[in-house]
């Protein structure tokens, strides 16, 4: 790669290119894998030294970014003072920003200082098992007990207002008790007992689910 | 276009350079953050505080509050500031569970916390299991925090992003991830007083009226000798721990505990009711999964704070010694 792409590049980072030259990059870009690649490099860099979160871009970042611009109505103009030439670079940066904000999808609540935990979108659920059908919810923590705490209920964890089942809370109690005593345990126990079970208002169903397979 | 000064880039290449940390140095991260995970425990048990924290799982946000009184008797209280009206009491080694619908049961004998039990971090296997490192540093509830990853190295664990105040190292805030890195849970203080003992009558329940009240069966007593059951094939990276039976039952009838060093999975086999369901289910709420199924005249439920796939395989791997 040559010494004139790395300045093109640096330049195009810096919002200093103008239209023809970007549209020139961008093109170049399309066809020559490694600009790309130090294109995202240098923006994961960038980021980093910004304590910015962000994730590399995608390839095929630079056939994205060449619509968006070619896409843009053209400055009719001959000639440009200056500062007219460093404002047209600065938008077709801004759409290039742009363009990164949208791949880089922030998930987790930003602190300064502290890494990003990873850049995929936030999921609510963690089934990996490729027979589980999908959802419905109940049964298991709804069934009559035997041998468990007598209490007055036997709902389960979605029934508004209901007690949590006393077949799950024994569960939970044992299981907490007998990690902790070798040292390993819930990072919060007890506060599945504790938080009300019914979905709340306004809000999509919670991953409470049971799903039903076959023997 | 202007030449670019080449100091830029290579102000950039040594910046990068330097950020390639070397393996000496993610050793002693790695104990640091090893220590903070130890002192972390510790701190849970053994401080005065009382604060607010969000609860986000299952795409809900609850809020909760905790007190907690250190040694020599160690209580605490944890009560749902949303929804109906739920608490947790602990007195030592009893916890009494109060239900929305104004039940109460009393489990006696448990002991662990209401909060943060981490784990033995000084395990050997841990480091074949997880990365463990500090990750940064930020700012929760007020407080100074140093971050730590733990980090899964397969699909059998979840992943941990810790917050602990810089110098006790109780915990700030604390977030759950799966396999893939996707947030599953997040728990966050939004306001804690750290060594301010909470009142006696902020550690008794405040329900006027209990409709009911009863007592959970007797403690299980741990086995000495060879348990009832094991479970071969077990994930990677889970080894047997305990398990325990209770004072009176069948033949059979076990509580066993697989641990990775980290997370710890119960398996509880129990006599099938008639009304059991022949089928294999499976439950989650938050980070807890539950696989249950049934063999012979036997019920097998794994429960553990890990992801739907090793429950499910421990639950199957269940054989009878």
């Amino acid at each position: 790669m040559s010494q004139q792409i790395h300045e093109q590049l640096s330049a195009l980072m810096d919002g200093e290119l103008t239209r023809e030259e970007t549209l020139f990059l961008l093109r170049r870009a399309g066809h020559d894998p490694g600009i790309a690649t130090r294109w995202s490099r240098w923006h994961v860099a960038r980021h980093a030294l910004r304590r910015q979160e962000g994730q590399p871009l995608r390839p095929g970042f630079a056939r994205a970014i060449l619509l968006q611009v070619e896409s843009e109505a053209a400055p009719v103009r001959p000639r440009q003072t200056p500062w007219l030439r460093w404002a047209s670079g600065g938008a077709i940066a801004a759409s290039v920003a742009v363009a990164a904000l949208v791949l880089t999808a922030p998930r987790e609540v930003a602190s300064p200082g502290v890494a990003p935990l990873v850049g995929v979108p936030a999921a609510p659920s963690t089934r990996t098992l490729g027979e589980a059908p999908s959802e419905f919810r109940a049964p298991l923590l709804a069934q009559p007990l035997s041998a468990q705490p007598v209490s007055a209920t036997t709902a389960g964890f979605n029934a508004p207002g209901a007690p949590i089942d006393p077949r799950l809370q024994s569960y939970l109690v044992r299981h907490y008790d007998a990690a902790g005593t070798v040292g390993q345990s819930a990072l919060m126990p007890y506060v599945l007992l504790v938080v009300p079970s019914q979905p709340q208002a306004a809000t999509p169903p919670p991953r409470e689910e049971v799903v039903e397979g076959r023997r | 276009m202007a030449a670019r000064p080449m100091r830029h880039r290579a102000w950039l290449a040594l910046t990068l350079t330097a950020l390639a940390a070397s393996p000496a140095l993610a050793a002693a991260e790695a104990d640091e953050a090893r220590v903070a995970l130890t002192g972390m425990a510790e701190a849970m048990r053994r401080l005065d505080y009382q604060g607010s924290f969000t609860y986000e799982h299952s795409g809900r946000t609850d809020t909760l509050r905790i007190f907690h009184a250190g040694a020599p008797l160690e209580r605490e209280r944890l009560v749902s500031l949303n929804g109906p009206r739920s608490e947790v009491i602990r007195s030592g080694s009893d916890v009494t569970s109060i239900q929305a619908d104004g039940s109460a049961t009393v489990f006696s004998g448990s002991g662990r916390g209401l909060v943060p039990l981490v784990p033995d971090a000084s395990r050997p296997l841990l480091d074949a299991q997880y990365e463990i490192r500090v990750s940064g540093s930020d700012r929760v509830a007020g407080y100074a925090a140093d971050v730590i990853d733990v980090t899964p190295r397969d699909r059998y664990r979840y992943g941990y992003r810790l917050w602990l105040e810089r110098n006790t190292r109780l915990l700030l805030r604390s977030v759950v991830t799966d396999p893939e890195r996707r947030p599953l849970e997040q728990i966050m203080f939004v306001s804690l007083d750290i060594g301010t003992a909470p009142s006696e009558v902020d550690l008794v329940p405040q329900r006027s009226e209990l409709r009911t009240t009863s007592a959970a069966p007797a403690n299980e007593l741990v086995v000495r000798g060879k348990p009832y059951w094991r479970v071969d094939p077990v994930p990677p990276g889970f080894a047997f721990v305990s398990a325990r039976r209770p004072k009176q039952g069948p033949e059979g009838v076990e509580h066993l505990v697989y641990s990775d060093g980290l997370a710890s999975v119960s398996i509880y086999v129990e006599p099938r009711g008639d009304a059991q369901p022949g089928f294999d289910t499976l439950a989650g709420r938050g980070i807890v999964n539950v696989f249950s199924r049934v063999e012979d005249t036997w019920r097998i439920t794994v429960l553990g704070e890990v992801p739907l796939a090793t429950v499910q395989a421990i639950g199957q791997g269940l054989q009878r010694n």
